[in-house]
């Protein structure tokens, strides 16, 4: 993957070590909702007739009902397929970076409200990681914090996998830097 | 005393819903293409949602137009054919 292709300028000798998304059951949990969500009307279609005939027959009559029923059946699936894709494109934007220099985090938090955080590697203090849920333990994925030297907000990796071999890269790859630069103090 | 209500009078508040959805959609590809590393992914996903919105749009007018707008419901009417006792 080019460095170039990421960031609009690179350090010099920096190299990608992790290019990171949310783990893969989130995606899978969406799409399942979404799914459902678009099969409801079909569900819906199957047992009316055979539940409530009469409702059946004033959806089928052509009269307002009908046309009620066509304007709420087009807002829903273009609901359903809109909201899908948001939360798809928002998976697709949240990415976690780790070169051997810094991290980085672009997070896409509802429709315009983006973050963009950059944590050199040198103020790297204390990682840890944290996996909880059935699911988190089962496929391997959680959290992983950074805490820096200063007064900034912890960074954090959500959801991501393998979290904990992140976390212990993540302080392996501090630790690195602080020999490879053993006189350049924290800015 | 009859209540009725144009059938255009509930195509109004549709065609709105559908241009603030239509909103979140530009949005989506918006942030897709802009934030997003130019991949064939990120292609991809622009145009799958381009064109199923484009689709579904398209299924919702070929069954719309079928409709005769000028026509009115009797709101009494309705309501009493709902409930019948």
């Amino acid at each position: 993957m080019l460095l170039g292709k990421i960031f609009s300028s690179s350090l010099p000798g920096e190299r990608i070590v992790f290019y990171l998304r949310r783990h893969w059951w989130i995606m899978f949990k969406h799409t399942a909702l979404y799914l459902a969500l678009g099969l409801l009307p079909v569900v819906v279609f199957i047992f009316l007739p055979v539940y409530l005939p009469t409702a059946w027959d004033q959806l089928i009559a052509g009269g307002f009902v009908t046309v009620l029923a066509k304007l709420a059946a087009s807002l829903y699936y273009l609901g359903v397929w809109l909201f899908f894709w948001r939360g798809v494109v928002d998976y697709y934007l949240d990415v976690w970076i780790v070169t051997n220099e810094r991290v980085v985090a672009r997070v896409q938090n509802g429709l315009f409200n983006r973050q963009v955080v950059e944590l050199r590697l040198s103020r790297v203090q204390d990682v840890s990681a944290k996996t909880q849920g059935l699911w988190g333990t089962l496929l391997n994925f959680g959290e992983a914090r950074v805490e820096t030297a200063g007064e900034e907000e912890n960074f954090i990796f959500e959801q991501v996998p393998h979290a904990t071999q992140v976390s212990e890269q993540v302080l392996r790859l501090a630790d690195d830097w602080r020999h490879v630069h053993p006189h350049e103090e924290t800015p | 005393m009859a209540l009725t209500i144009p059938y255009l009078a509930f195509l109004w508040p549709y065609l709105l819903a559908v241009a603030v959805l239509l909103y979140f959609a530009f949005a989506a590809v918006f942030h897709v293409l802009r934030f997003g590393t130019l991949t064939s992914a990120s292609v991809a996903i622009a145009f799958i949602i381009m064109a199923g919105t484009a689709l579904i749009l398209f299924l919702s007018y070929r069954s719309l137009v079928l409709v005769d707008w000028g026509q009115s419901v009797d709101v009494v009417e309705f309501f009493k054919s709902l409930y019948p006792f």
